[in-house]
């Protein structure tokens, strides 16, 4: 080794030979970084999972909802849609996921009541799927059958005479012929004789079989209850309507609701049970939810 | 190959074996731990729970397709989900308050009856010449029924609206059952899946339950 070319090359020494690399490397590393960073488009197709038609911003867009799109919106599978309708389906579900994107950074949430009111909407759809999922057996759902027995009861049904004074004939009963006249069907007499006798006809209120909330509807409160309690061929005390008449009731037939079987209901009661779950499980959800909230009310408004 | 079976088309990965073998590995367990309950362990319905027959060529919603299949999986049917398949159920039309969406007038015992008599006629099990089948007719336009199962009566699977002629009936089509479905209405649930099962085990039910409706 020639001892005067150590003397002009004093940055070949090993020391400063490894912090030139790292220099260098730095260098590199920055060059690379500022590339990628000012160059992005965020639209990349690669290293897309295979669920996902797009990732914007790390958030997935699903093939599912790209084919629903298309579908919805198209009414065309992805084999027949033409690249048109693929790219403004794609197009429109991109620029939905940017402008959610763009309301959470403007906090739209708490500021926009539509907003607040969808979010609150989809969390208690999210409840109710979650409600859904739990599938109750046939024991369970039988306990909630037999327990609310009157909600899979048939519909009851009645014909019913509601006989009140005539108004058309000269011997129109007075209050005491419809007392009488209920003791003469008591005591056996023939209906068409009674209503003769002492001049009464049928309302017309209720005409024929009626289902007994129709039956209510048509004739009031007051004469329904009367009259619901009757077995065919008995007779209510008579009693003032809500027209302000006098009103005999003969009940011709009355079939009152019977339970279903759980067979017949099994449908409705998984329905029911599924709501009586939805409501458990949101309740429990918002106790949840406010437990563990650090709520303060202002003293002046406390409730 | 999860991910083969992923980036394939639907409708073509159910016509490659090797994919449809795949698919079948994945979807049989699936199905026997979240979907036998209801639908029964070969998967052909069960009418006590109204659960339809996976395995033949009737689908109540959509015609059929993996992509329609795997709708109904992904969001059920009035789930709760937003996608749900929700557009419509079956009024109880002996109840005061038929229908929860909107107002639809109710019909006595006997129209019911003449209701179900006209149905019992679409299906071959009422008299051509029944009157109560003939009043049942006209009640199919009055009371709206053509609205969802339309005039031809053959249904509308885009609502879920059951056809109401010869078909594997989802709750019994006795005179029966019939009364009791007019009376008090209909309306089955299915569970949403997305979230809960993976894309990858959803699109091999899908497949694999098309596979098993194109057999029969």
């Amino acid at each position: 080794m020639n001892p005067s070319s150590r003397v002009a090359m004093p940055w070949f020494e090993s020391g400063h030979i490894s912090l030139a690399l790292w220099g260098a490397g730095a260098i590199l590393g920055l060059l690379a970084a500022g590339f990628a960073l000012f160059t992005a488009k965020g639209t990349a197709t690669s290293a897309v999972p295979a669920e996902y038609i797009a990732v914007v911003n790390q958030r997935p867009l699903y093939v599912s909802d790209y084919l629903d799109a298309l579908k919805t919106q198209f009414n065309v599978t992805i084999e027949n849609a033409t690249s048109e309708q693929r790219r403004k389906v794609l197009d429109d579900m991109i620029r939905e996921e940017l402008f959610v994107q763009r309301g959470l950074e403007l906090d739209e949430p708490g500021i926009d009541p539509d907003v607040r009111n969808a979010l609150v909407a989809a969390v208690q759809a999210q409840i109710a799927v979650d409600a859904t999922s739990q599938i109750p057996n046939d024991a369970e759902l039988t306990a909630f059958y037999r327990e609310h027995l009157e909600r899979y009861s048939s519909i009851g049904y009645l014909t019913i005479e509601d006989l009140v004074r005539r108004t058309d004939a000269a011997r129109a009963a007075d209050e005491a012929s419809i007392v009488a006249a209920a003791a003469a069907l008591r005591a056996g007499q023939p209906l068409a004789a009674v209503k003769t006798q002492f001049g009464l006809e049928e309302s017309g209120a209720a005409v024929g079989e009626q289902v007994y909330f129709a039956a209510k509807l048509h004739l009031g409160e007051r004469l329904f209850t009367a009259a619901v309690g009757l077995k065919a061929g008995q007779v209510a005390d008579p009693v003032k309507g809500e027209d302000g008449r006098l009103h005999l009731l003969y009940m011709v037939a009355n079939n009152p609701p019977q339970p279903r079987t759980f067979a017949l209901a099994r449908n409705e009661v998984y329905g029911d049970y599924r709501q009586e779950l939805l409501r458990r499980i949101r309740d429990r959800e918002f106790k949840y939810l406010k437990d563990k909230a650090d709520i303060r009310i202002n003293r002046a408004y406390q409730p | 190959m999860e991910q083969r079976l992923l980036e394939t088309w639907p409708e073509t990965a159910a016509l490659d074996p090797g994919l449809l073998r795949f698919a079948t590995s994945l979807a049989v367990p699936a199905l026997n731990e979240h979907c036998a309950m209801c639908h029964g362990a070969g998967m052909h319905g069960d009418k006590a729970h109204g659960a339809p027959d996976l395995t033949d060529k009737e689908w109540l919603f959509g015609d059929g397709r993996v992509v329609d299949i795997e709708q109904t999986i992904n969001h059920g049917i009035r789930s709760g989900d937003h996608r749900d398949q929700d557009l419509a159920s079956m009024p109880g039309f002996l109840r005061a308050e038929p229908y929860s969406r909107y107002h639809i007038a109710s019909l006595s015992r006997a129209e019911v009856a003449d209701l179900a008599a006209f149905i019992l006629r679409l299906n071959g099990h009422e008299s051509a010449d029944s009157p109560a089948a003939s009043r049942g007719a006209a009640l199919f336009n009055r009371a709206l029924c053509y609205d969802c199962h339309t005039e031809s009566a053959q249904g509308d699977p885009s609502i879920g609206a059951p056809s109401l002629l010869p078909h594997a009936w989802l709750f019994g089509g006795s005179r029966e059952a019939l009364v009791d479905t007019i009376s008090y209405g209909r309306a089955g649930i299915c569970p949403a899946w997305v979230g809960r099962l993976s894309p990858v085990t959803i699109r091999s039910i899908a497949i694999y339950l098309r596979s098993q409706s194109e057999k029969s």
